[in-house]
């Protein structure tokens, strides 16, 4: 369901967001709220699911949730850094 | 001997005809039916070894049905369906031919019970697929491919040495599981493990594949990567090896996935990304695992094939693929973009698409071996996932302000292809049974517990959550036209000054070789002149008193040396 949702919401900004700057921006806005608040039901449903899982660290509250930000962040902002060293001009190869 | 035909042979003699026949409706008539004559055909064969032959004194075994090689083949004929209709619209037979010759070598290939058939188809794909990338007909398209081609047909080279090896060391050219303890074994994995671009072996997929057409970069997509993860799970199951090679390629693709500005590539990195994660599950060798790999290489084909699908029509209808000249085609491309967003719904795993189903038994399968360490990397690579691939692609051309022109929606037999790619994304994961029952090993797995589809949910908003937070602080790395230096740099940069260098070397070395050769030849010739020309030693006339002297001298030598 909230699978369905994540869609949706990256599908609404070209609807208003070739507009006006400001709804653009207000729209952006209610994206991140109203996925923050998709996430933080998903920690909530968190404490009655019953955990199988075989490492420990699997159990914490929300280990997926915080692993899956972390990891995003971690992943994103490593990129940023390894772009100043790999990027080249676009015609690099054929000089 | 009727039923003793490898069904990739059907699909290649049909390709063959393709050329042959008027008028771009009977073509496409006769090449929708190809795959699926094929598929009749192996829905008749029997479980089993057969198509044994003697070729020069070895013994063959051309055809091989057993669980793992129906999978794949049917997998292969259905992809070969699909993008079929995607290229309808096409009349250049050339790609067309050469599309379904490379799709009926690669099912060949997986239904090859020995090592010579397998060569040989295996070099076929390389040969065939070519073509797909040089129809494109830019500068660009045909060095790609030339190099595309080069490693391609390096790895059947280099499959050929392992396999003759192999022959000579054990007797039998029987392809089943191998040990990476022998040379023959670790030539074999390499071999394979460049098709499968293992890391510092993968650059040709990430050059290639944004290189070829609009619709070979579809049926490319498909097959050379899949066919290299059966031949690994067929013949390398439970190497531990893999497992880490297979986590490498799942991380390492992130960051170039998320630089990459043209989107062809970033799924081409995307796609590398998923075959890390089956190398591992082979890696691991769990019946689960490798169920988890076969399962990953079928739902991989579609939404893969699919994304590829929807950004080829973008391509086609706006002439770029580029993130930074996209934009806002939802509105004049609204089911290409919903075909996109389904795909990038599988890709991300979402429970109920076709990405869920697989991955899922892959990471169990790792958690279940205890492999700590490459569980957390590949959850974190499917987490990245959803960033670089589920909502980068679809954002970027369909969401996002937009940079270029509008464009029109796909033509009809694009949009097609891609509705039926689209269903069966769904298809797989609302009914996983169609496919678990196809799998290889006997094992019981069910998907959907609560626990999974919560904690699957929760990795896929956590990471579209850093996501937009990272773009809304302006941490997201922008797309700008740009080249990203990879593996190829070694050879493209210090390997080609080097071949230069070699080159010059090879030419002085030429020249001074060549220099003292006349120079020497010259000089002999005058010593023999001094010697013996009008005016030399022996040319002159010598007096026959002189004559005898040196004969006796020379008796007197042999006498005495005789004796000594």
């Amino acid at each position: 369901m909230s699978a369905d949702q994540q869609g949706h919401h990256i599908e609404t900004p070209p609807d208003k967001g070739t507009g006006a700057t400001a709804s653009g921006a207000s729209n952006a806005n209610r994206i991140v709220y109203g996925l923050s608040a998709i996430c933080a039901l998903l920690v909530v449903a968190d404490l009655f699911v019953h955990k199988h899982g075989y490492f420990k660290i699997e159990h914490v509250l929300g280990f997926y949730a915080f692993f899956g930000f972390l990891a995003c962040t971690v992943l994103v902002l490593a990129a940023k850094l390894i772009r100043a060293i790999l990027m080249r001009p676009e015609d690099y190869y054929d000089k | 001997m009727t039923n003793e035909l490898n069904p990739g042979l059907i699909v290649i003699l049909g390709a063959l005809l393709v050329p042959f026949l008027p008028g771009r409706v009977l073509r496409g008539a006769f090449m929708l039916m190809i795959p699926i004559a094929a598929f009749a055909y192996l829905r008749t064969l029997p479980m089993g070894d057969f198509g044994q032959m003697e070729l020069m004194g070895l013994q063959l075994q051309t055809l091989r049905i057993d669980k793992l090689s129906t999978v794949f083949g049917t997998i292969f004929l259905i992809a070969t369906l699909l993008g079929v209709i995607y290229a309808l619209h096409l009349g250049d037979w050339v790609q067309h031919t050469a599309g379904l010759i490379y799709a009926g070598s690669a099912i060949g290939a997986v239904f090859a019970g020995d090592f010579v058939t397998l060569f040989f188809f295996w070099e076929l794909t390389a040969i065939s697929s070519v073509f797909l990338i040089w129809a494109s007909g830019t500068a660009n398209a045909l060095s790609a491919g030339l190099r595309y081609l080069v490693i391609q047909v390096g790895s059947g080279v280099i499959l050929l040495a392992g396999v003759l090896m192999h022959y000579r060391a054990t007797g039998t050219l029987t392809f089943g599981a191998m040990s990476t303890e022998t040379l023959p074994g670790t030539l074999i994995l390499i071999a394979f493990g460049i098709k499968c671009a293992f890391p510092l072996l993968h650059n040709w997929l990430a050059n290639a594949y944004p290189a070829a057409t609009v619709t070979g970069t579809v049926i490319l997509s498909v097959f050379t990567t899949k066919l290299a993860v059966y031949t690994l799970a067929r013949g390398y199951a439970g190497t531990e090896i893999l497992i880490p090679i297979g986590v490498t390629m799942a991380l390492f693709t992130v960051i170039y996935a998320l630089l990459e500005n043209d989107l062809r590539r970033v799924l081409a990195y995307s796609l590398i990304g998923q075959l890390g994660l089956m190398v591992a599950g082979i890696g691991i060798g769990s019946d689960l695992a490798i169920n988890g790999a076969v399962a990953h290489a079928a739902c991989g084909i579609l939404y893969f094939a699919l994304l590829f699908m929807a950004i080829g029509a973008v391509l086609h209808r706006t002439g770029t693929a580029h993130a930074s000249k996209l934009g806002g085609l939802a509105k004049s491309m609204p089911l290409t973009a919903t075909f996109a967003v389904i795909g990038a719904l599988a890709a991300a795993a979402v429970p109920f698409f076709a990405g869920f189903i697989s991955k899922a038994l892959i990471l169990s399968a790792a958690m279940k071996a205890g492999h700590f360490w490459a569980w957390a990397g590949l959850l974190a690579a499917g987490a990245a996932v959803v960033i670089h691939t589920a909502i980068k692609v679809p954002y970027f051309a369909f969401f996002a302000k937009a940079q270029g022109e509008p464009g029109t929606e796909a033509p009809a037999n694009m949009l097609l292809a891609m509705g039926l790619t689209a269903a069966l994304c769904i298809g797989l994961g609302v009914y996983p049974e169609a496919l678990y029952s196809m799998l290889p090993r006997e094992v019981k797995y069910q998907p959907y517990t609560t626990e999974h589809i919560i904690t699957q949910l929760q990795l896929v908003c956590f990471a579209a959550l850093a996501f937009v937070l990272a773009l809304r602080f302006g941490l997201f790395p922008a797309t700008t036209r740009a080249t990203l230096l990879d593996s190829d740099w070694f050879y493209r940069v210090p390997g080609r000054h080097l071949a230069m260098i070699a080159n010059r070397f090879r030419s002085f070395t030429w020249e001074v070789v060549a220099d003292g050769i006349v120079k020497g030849a010259s000089k002999t010739y005058h010593a023999l002149y001094h010697h013996h020309g009008p005016d030399g030693l022996f040319g002159r006339t010598w007096p026959t008193g002189m004559m005898a002297f040196w004969t006796t001298v020379t008796l007197g030598a042999v006498v005495i040396l005789s004796y000594l």
